[in-house]
């Protein structure tokens, strides 16, 4: 198994088994419907890891830091009797893509000969440095689920703009992340996110911390 | 209602995010801008001193502006197209093509084939060449040493070209 495939599957199983912790206390707390601490917005600094080629013009492995702002518009979510909410996510991550060595490369559009019958290449596009930084920001609906009072996980369903090597503007139309927390206190947490933005346009994750005011 | 307030929410922050075009051109002056392996690669750096290179693919294309340099070698096909006072070089290659403006400097080594067209007050040196062929649109010096056939054509419409093979150094 590719490299990449396994930390995305050991990334996979820590959220599974953070879902799954303390499943009885779990089953208590989700069914009290908006049991959780209410906020205005959770600000979320974090360190972001991207291990494919990210969409656009960009190749490599990538990291960067970024901050996400999530806005709680809905302490009761779309299910009745379950300690859901939802928010609205606005954020930025700065990366840096390394490149793979094989990324933009170019092509000729036109070409000419010379003497001895030689092809010249006399305008050419998408060329370049692979080396990339992209500014990434996501715009997304956070679903929550509170399972227990130190634990919750989300999903956030968007869209995400781009600024391509900070020089040419994209958009990624779909992108989904799905996260999980753990509550150091009542607004303070460690927060771990992963994304599918960027896969199939190019994998993604996030860590670091969140404060609810 | 609850859901209907919140997809109007999502939907309109959507609409900050509008698609913009896409121009993916980054080789910059100043910026080296390499590429290597794989089939080939098309470099374009618009601007003056640029700084291009390229080597072990089967094709590869440099063009830049006026003051750039730009070096290919290990490959089957290199082309140059480059302004003003540009600084190229071509070795260990199948073929080598040039097409330069004026005082530009091209050094084709080490390869089977080598062609320019470069403009006034250029200098093109071939070594070690089965062929070289250079049609000068105004002053030049070509300088050919260990080279099968050297020939220099004064202008496009030049139709008797002067041999250059013998080692000397000659031009328009």
């Amino acid at each position: 198994m590719p490299p990449a495939l396994l930390r995305l599957a050991a990334a996979l199983a820590a959220l599974v088994a953070l879902a799954l912790v303390s499943k009885s206390a779990s089953a208590q707390y989700i069914r009290q419907e908006g049991k959780h601490e209410h906020y205005s917005v959770e600000l979320e600094p974090h360190f972001v890891f991207g291990w494919n080629d990210p969409p656009g013009v960009g190749s490599g492995d990538g990291l960067g830091v970024g901050l996400r702002a999530t806005f709680e518009i809905a302490k009761y979510g779309f299910i009745k009797k379950l300690n859901d909410s939802v928010g609205i996510g606005v954020g930025t991550d700065l990366v840096f893509y390394d490149g793979s060595g094989h990324g933009p490369r170019g092509t000729c559009v036109q070409s000419t000969t010379v003497r001895g019958g030689i092809p010249v290449c006399i305008r050419a596009e998408d060329s370049g440095d692979d080396d990339t930084t992209y500014l990434w920001i996501p715009i997304v609906m956070q679903w929550n689920f509170w399972l227990h009072k130190r634990w919750s996980v989300f999903g956030e369903p968007g869209l995400a703009v781009r600024l391509d090597d900070l020089e040419d503007f994209g958009l990624s139309p779909v992108i989904f992340f799905a996260g999980g927390r753990f509550h150091l206190s009542y607004n303070a947490t460690l927060t771990l996110r992963l994304s599918v933005p960027y896969a199939p346009f190019g994998p993604y994750a996030s860590f670091g911390g969140s404060f609810m005011f | 209602m609850r859901l209907a307030r919140l997809l109007v929410a999502f939907a309109l922050v959507g609409l900050v995010a509008l698609p913009a075009c896409d121009d993916d051109d980054f080789c910059r002056p100043g910026t080296p801008c390499d590429c290597s392996g794989g089939d080939e690669c098309y470099l374009n750096c618009e601007g003056t001193g640029c700084n291009e290179s390229c080597h072990d693919l089967n094709r590869c294309g440099g063009i830049c502006g006026d003051v750039c340099s730009f070096n290919c070698h290990n490959m089957d096909e290199c082309s140059t197209y480059c302004g003003d006072a540009c600084n190229a070089s071509c070795h260990d290659t199948v073929a080598c093509g040039i097409i330069c403006g004026a005082d530009c400097d091209y050094r084709c080594n080490n390869a089977s084939r080598c062609g320019a067209t470069v403009g006034p007050g250029s200098t093109v040196t071939c070594r070690g060449l089965s062929s070289c062929e250079v049609t000068c649109t105004g002053s030049c010096t070509v300088d050919c040493e260990g080279v099968g056939r050297c020939q220099v054509w004064c202008g496009a419409t030049d139709d008797t070209p002067t041999d250059c093979t013998n080692g000397t150094s000659c031009g328009c």
